[in-house]
């Protein structure tokens, strides 16, 4: 057995932003930008490792939004008609730079690139990409796990349990249609532990959820093994912590590495860069300049505006080159533990943002291709494994109670309980009361009552999404989230009211269906109160 | 909430309580209005709720956007909903909407156009009287409440209006850790002072792994407590490793706190927030239609800075294009070219400095007739 484990988990995750009602709705290309450089990308590098043979091992979660938005036929339809146009602009590019040697080799990369994905989208997976995730799971490579239904940030729902429940309830019955089987784990949104979350957790099988470092190491009573190993809650479900260390590496302004001056620069975007006439076609309808994803330069230097030219080739050794650095260093790093740990090897549990690699770093699924590819392979220390295989070898594990905790800013709640945003938490509230008083009144409803408890459940969950309250706070397109947060608010209140006094406006009620269609089989009866 | 409150009445209310009214009923300047103007004002403005109130049930004028501000601070950028309120909206509480009276509670209306039931604004309350308790973090909590207008005219009969008006509310903190909290068994509790109008605080509670409870309440001129509504408990997290110990999973101090340092804990929640947020604003900030005002700002991201200094900027492009038979084979510069249906092609090449040859060279279908075009290019820049 090697000394220790390294247990990579990649999280997954899109607001819901599906707008049937507009032909080219801007933020819908999150989820597109989303898609061609991350998750095609990694889909990409599982390919590649099991064709050469490489017994990798990686955790996955798959929120249920980007689950329902992946296998959304529409929004399947919008990426391949939006891919599609993004393959044309490069078409063009390999023309336009002909005469530019610095340029032409990355153009070519860049078409090369998207008809790989376009293959890969809707040959291979047939547009589903659920599908291929999937396949690496029932293949024993990747573990997929599931996350609060729209991402609700349960600490902050804790005056309404069965809210919580609801959360974690939709998220598993989901999970099950489209995996096939029952979630052994659960990323909570945002990292965020509450005590008595686990039991919930318990109550519908999981056997695993995460917690920021200090979740477990401020654990009563005292955690043993600090992060390096997991705790069972008093309801039996194992807590991981991270380890904050790997995280530093890559997420750190300063050190980490994809501010590495190889790497590609996001900055300068052809459609800011180039004539109107020729980008129009490939930024918004309306004419607004934005980023199409082909761009030419390298970071360079963080002094000045001076950017030279991209090298792909370059690139991808620095990716090889700090892959293997992580590697070094996490292995360094069990070999300090293994003396601390006594008889049981420390398991290293690294998390990140999935659309950190790919989008924010544009060789990190390279870079995630080149560390499972060397520990798998090469490390003689560190063995990659997932929660489930770890559990499974190490079934005894101490009992101790997380603290409260979540991997935001400063480790707690602030960045979505302050003054941007903690106007919403009274609307949330009243809403999941009002919610679970419908459905404790309304056992066993039927018919346009039914469905109209049913688009309630949808708004309220919706609404409690917990990237609303982040958006607020970080300021950027703050007007979308308020928005969201009052139109499903508005709409939940409305079809409350029309419930209670049974006079349902069946024609809004369709109408709501068709925008806000997050689980067409949801069952409003997950709120009731005694269950 | 009564519809609207007769002059007379108003005339026996305090300039405090008219200008609470005031703002309920969104009336401009009204901090710098005499209370006589204050009168005639929300006379004004209550005529013209009755007129709603009794007319029948239409769509608000499409002219009258809102810029509402449902929560009692100042509009931000973000609050602009372009939707208009509905009259057959069922209303909770007390709304505030510039640029129209607010409109008192009343049952729905027959259905109106679908679309525009979609958005709105939402409620300052819901017509309860409570009070929620929320913790932040190890040190701090928020507290949000509401008190409905039954709450507040029972308190005035309590008080007098006088009394009332002379009272001043209070937040009071118990620490109940570890205790079933019956009201008067708290370890200690202490006061925070808050203005009549604010209806959400935030507490420093200043103790990691304690239990908390707040009780909203008014002191009375005499000093009396008069209780209004009582939080949920709520406990705070620890801020460092716990001081018990499994004997089963016992190891020395020395290691414990090797592991401690180890696993990053004496540096707490310093994660990976600034990345994830400038991640997150990045994807989202160039991709948003926002609640379409944002469409506005993004176009001035169209030219980026370069510095204060003036600049300029040049790029020359050259383009070839052409038409032969749509089914010949088309080669420029020796790379094989896609010709549209109708024989027609189009290349735009960015032109450095220099010159080009640029051959052009058709084959038709049968392969047996062909045409060379070479156009020269010198470009160069003074």
């Amino acid at each position: 057995m090697k000394k220790g484990f390294l247990s990579l988990v990649l999280h997954a995750h899109l607001p819901y932003v599906r707008h049937p009602e507009h032909a080219d709705m801007m933020e819908e290309r999150w989820l597109f930008e989303a898609i061609t450089e991350t998750y095609i990308p990694l889909i990409d590098a599982f390919e590649g490792m099991l064709a050469d043979g490489v017994d990798f091992r990686i955790t996955m979660s798959l929120t249920p939004p980007l689950i329902g938005m992946l296998t959304d036929p529409l929004l399947q339809e919008r990426y391949e008609k939006h891919l599609n146009l993004v393959i044309e602009l490069a078409e063009k590019e390999v023309d336009r730079t002909r005469w530019m040697p610095e340029f032409h080799g990355t153009a070519q990369m860049y078409r090369s690139k998207l008809h790989r994905a376009r293959e890969i989208f809707s040959q291979r997976y047939c547009r589903n990409l659920v599908a291929a995730f999937r396949k690496f799971q029932d293949l024993g490579n990747l573990e997929v796990i599931t996350c609060c239904a729209t991402h609700g940030y349960l600490p902050l729902m804790e005056l309404y349990r069965p809210a919580v429940r609801a959360q974690i309830e939709q998220a598993v019955r989901d999970y099950e249609k489209h995996l096939g089987r029952r979630p052994r784990g659960i990323w909570l949104a945002e990292c965020a532990f509450n005590p008595g979350d686990d039991k919930v957790l318990a109550d519908h099988g999981i056997r695993f959820f995460f917690t920021d470092a200090h979740g477990v190491l401020h654990a009563h009573p005292r955690p043993r093994y600090g992060v390096f190993a997991p705790i069972y809650t008093p309801s039996g479900v194992a807590a991981f912590a991270r380890d904050l260390e790997s995280s530093k590496q890559v997420w750190s302004a300063e050190e980490g590495y994809p501010g590495d001056f190889d790497y590609r620069e996001f900055y300068r975007d052809v459609g800011y860069d180039l004539d109107l006439d020729y980008i129009r076609p490939y930024i918004h309808e309306s004419g607004i300049r934005l980023n199409t994803g082909i761009k030419y330069y390298r970071i360079t230097t963080r002094e000045s505006n001076h950017k030279e030219p991209y090298n792909h080739t370059v690139a991808m050794a620095k990716a090889a080159t700090h892959a293997g650095h992580f590697m070094w260093c996490r292995e360094k790093q069990v070999d300090h533990l293994c003396g601390l740990m006594g008889d049981r090897p420390p398991v290293l549990v690294s998390p990140y943002d999935a659309e950190l690699f790919g989008h924010w770093w544009y060789e990190g699924p390279d870079f995630i291709n080149f560390l499972l590819r060397k520990v798998a392979c090469d490390s003689q220390t560190l063995e990659l494994i997932t929660p489930s295989e770890y559990l499974g070898r190490f079934p005894k594990n101490q009992v101790a109670m997380p603290s409260m905790s979540s991997w935001g800013h400063k480790g707690y709640h602030e960045v979505w309980l302050e003054g941007s945003n903690d106007w919403i938490y009274r609307h949330l509230h009243k809403a999941a009361e009002r919610m679970i008083q419908l459905a404790d009144r309304f056992g066993e409803a039927e018919g346009t009552r039914r469905r109209a408890l049913n688009q309630a459940a949808r708004e309220l969950m919706l609404m409690q999404a917990s990237d609303w309250a982040f958006i607020m706070k970080t300021g950027t397109t703050v007007p979308y989230a308020v928005k969201r947060t009052k139109d499903h608010c508005v709409r939940f209140t409305r079809l409350y009211h029309e419930i209670l006094q049974d006079r349902i406006d069946e024609g809004w009620l369709s109408e709501l269906e068709w925008r806000d269609n997050i689980f067409p089989d949801i069952d409003y009866r997950i709120y009731r109160t005694n269950r | 909430m009564a519809a609207t409150t007769k002059g007379k009445d108003l005339r026996k209310m305090t300039r405090l309580e008219l200008y609470d009214l005031a703002k309920k009923l969104n009336i401009k300047g009204r901090s710098s209005l005499s209370k006589e103007d204050l009168i005639s004002q929300i006379e004004a403005k209550q005529e013209k709720v009755i007129d709603k109130a009794d007319g029948p049930a239409r769509p608000a004028a499409p002219s009258s956007t809102l810029h509402a501000n449902s929560r009692g601070k100042p509009a931000k950028k973000g609050d602009k909903a372009p939707a208009a309120r509905q009259e057959s909206l069922p209303v909770e509480g007390v709304m505030q909407a510039s640029g129209k009276p607010f409109q008192p509670m009343k049952a729905p209306e027959a259905p109106s156009y679908p679309a525009e039931r979609l958005s709105g604004e939402l409620p300052l309350g819901y017509g309860d009287t409570r009070i929620v308790l929320q913790i932040r973090d190890p040190y701090w909590a928020h507290a949000y409440w509401e008190i409905n207008d039954q709450t507040k005219a029972e308190l005035r009969r309590t008080l007098g209006d006088e009394g009332y008006t002379r009272s001043s509310f209070i937040l009071r903190i118990y620490d109940v850790t570890d205790v079933d909290f019956t009201g008067d068994n708290a370890h200690s509790f202490y006061d925070i002072h808050i203005f009549e109008g604010a209806n959400n605080w935030y507490l420093h509670l200043g103790r990691p792994n304690c239990s908390f409870v707040i009780d909203l309440g008014l002191v009375s001129p005499t000093g009396q407590f008069i209780l209004i509504a009582r939080s949920n408990v709520a406990r705070t997290p620890r801020d460092t490793y716990s001081d018990v110990v499994d004997e089963q999973w016992m190891v020395v101090d020395e290691t414990f706190r090797e592991i401690y340092r180890a696993s990053g804990g004496f540096n707490v929640g310093a994660s990976s927030g600034e990345i994830r947020q400038a991640m997150s604003k990045r994807l989202l900030e160039e991709l948003s239609s926002g609640a379409v005002s944002s469409l506005s700002s993004s176009v001035k991201k169209e030219m980026p800075a370069r510095g204060k200094d003036f600049w300029l900027v040049v790029n020359t492009e050259l383009i070839v294009y052409g038409a032969t038979e749509p089914d010949a084979r088309l080669t420029v510069q020796g790379k094989e070219v896609k010709l549209r249906p109708d024989g027609t092609f189009t290349l735009r090449f960015a032109l450095p400095d220099g010159e080009q040859n640029i051959p052009v060279h058709a084959v038709n279908h049968d392969g047996d007739m062909e045409r060379t075009i070479t156009p020269i290019v010198q470009k160069c820049t003074r």
